[in-house]
């Protein structure tokens, strides 16, 4: 798909995620968005956001917006929570709408090294540019370092049993990893200053051929829209 | 060195200091999970990079360190890019204004109000967006003053203000120890961080 047509379906997703208020298309809208993502191998991904972070919000929702309304006097005390149930539910898989989108969007791209042509398709030129890319450079290397203290620790003997053994860890963990991540910060700016780096970035060009304008963006286009539409139209 | 490439040297030095503050806001979530800590860790590198480099570059740390978050964690972390820029903040001010980087004791009350209002700045974006669910236990003292018949946004806005002070006085004490334990050789290549008298 092409860097512009990503990004404008994405934004459709989303504005069409927002204006929905009706639980049966936002569950379609869910389901279709993880198909989608299972066919680019995202799919594991989708299911377990909605799993690990909107099933609790659901919950919380649900308990919260059903406090909220009265009891009706001799009805079941759930009675309350059973009219809850279509508003929590609707925010809940609107945020899990959101959250696809946004996932099936920029994922393949930070997973196939392909962003930088995305940003720079999306006018983030110059110093944001050099921050972006650093600091998704900088996550994955802080991962594989963050693994390595650990495992040097444990092979000391000093794993944590304890959650607050494991707490006094902490800054004897994140020391090591801040000093090394700070000194080379500084040795990366004075050779950023040398090279020029901002301006070196602007006129690079990637060896991969950007892709075009096809019938997949064509298709996800129309896809997109229409969901706008139908959210729009529910509404 | 004349001024221009002094000034060019700052600027190279702040855009190569921002990634790491995004990348400890982000990554560090791989330490609590190794650990299996009850924390989120999710504003030190914004404390830290406030605190080296002053608060523009921490606002930026923050922002950029939710967006990226957002597509490498959870999407949710999106709507929170106002806390840590509020985060960035307060804690150039308390830095700067009140010194709160000599003591351990300053630290810590600083640490309370940064709970504070970064529960009071999350409060309006988890009812507008989250409906007033934040998907903690923290849902549980929010469902308890919404029966006592308080409002979703003052209620959210309590139980955010009572649970979010022991979080970030954690955070802000892990990085006031963190800047105190860096070597002088790595504090040197950052001369204009503010607190320089307490780190």
């Amino acid at each position: 798909m092409s860097p512009g047509a990503r990004g404008v379906c994405t934004v459709l997703l989303i504005a069409g995620a927002a204006l929905s208020v009706d639980p049966r298309a936002l569950a379609v809208a869910w389901l279709v968005l993880a198909l989608a993502a299972a066919s680019v191998g995202l799919g594991g991904v989708i299911v377990r956001f909605a799993l690990v972070f909107i099933a609790p919000i659901a919950l919380g929702a649900l308990l919260i917006n059903g406090l909220l309304h009265a009891p009706v006097p001799g009805d079941q005390w759930w009675s309350r929570f059973a009219v809850a149930a279509p508003a929590a539910m609707a925010l809940s898989l609107r945020i899990a709408v959101i959250a696809a989108a946004f996932q099936l969007c920029f994922l393949p791209l930070i997973d196939g090294g392909r962003l930088i042509t995305f940003l720079r398709t999306w006018r983030c030129t110059g110093r944001a540019l050099v921050v972006t890319l650093g600091g998704v450079t900088l996550v994955a290397e802080l991962k594989l370092r963050t693994r390595q203290v650990l495992e040097s620790r444990l092979a000391q003997g000093l794993g944590a049993v304890t959650t607050w053994g494991a707490l006094r860890q902490l800054p004897f963990v994140l020391l090591p990893l801040t000093v090394y991540m700070l000194d080379a910060a500084a040795n990366r700016s004075d050779l950023w200053a040398r090279r020029n780096l901002v301006e070196r970035l602007e006129r690079y060009r990637p060896s991969e051929a950007e892709p075009g304008f096809g019938a997949v963006s064509a298709a996800a286009l129309v896809l997109c829209l229409g969901w706008l539409g139908v959210a729009l139209w529910f509404r | 060195m004349a001024a221009s490439d002094r000034r060019t040297q700052t600027d190279y030095l702040v855009l190569a200091v921002i990634p790491v503050g995004i990348a400890l806001n982000v990554g560090l979530g791989a330490v609590v999970i190794a650990l299996r800590l009850p924390i989120y860790l999710d504003a030190v590198g914004t404390i830290l990079v406030t605190a080296l480099m002053g608060w523009r570059a921490g606002i930026a740390a923050g922002v950029m360190s939710f967006l990226l978050a957002a597509v490498l964690v959870s999407p949710t972390y999106v709507y929170f890019v106002g806390t840590q820029a509020a985060i960035a903040v307060y804690v150039y001010v308390v830095c700067t204004r009140l010194g709160v980087l000599k003591s351990v004791w300053r630290v810590v009350v600083a640490g309370v109000g940064l709970g504070i209002v970064a529960g009071l700045v999350s409060a309006p974006v988890i009812v507008l967006v989250f409906g007033g669910a934040s998907g903690s236990g923290r849902d549980l003292l929010t469902a308890l003053l919404v029966s006592s018949g308080q409002q979703v946004l003052k209620a959210v806005a309590l139980s955010g203000a009572a649970s979010e002070p022991i979080d970030k006085t954690l955070q802000l004490m892990l990085a006031w120890s963190l800047l105190r334990s860096l070597p002088q050789r790595v504090l040197d290549r950052f001369p204009n961080r503010i607190g320089r008298s307490g780190v």
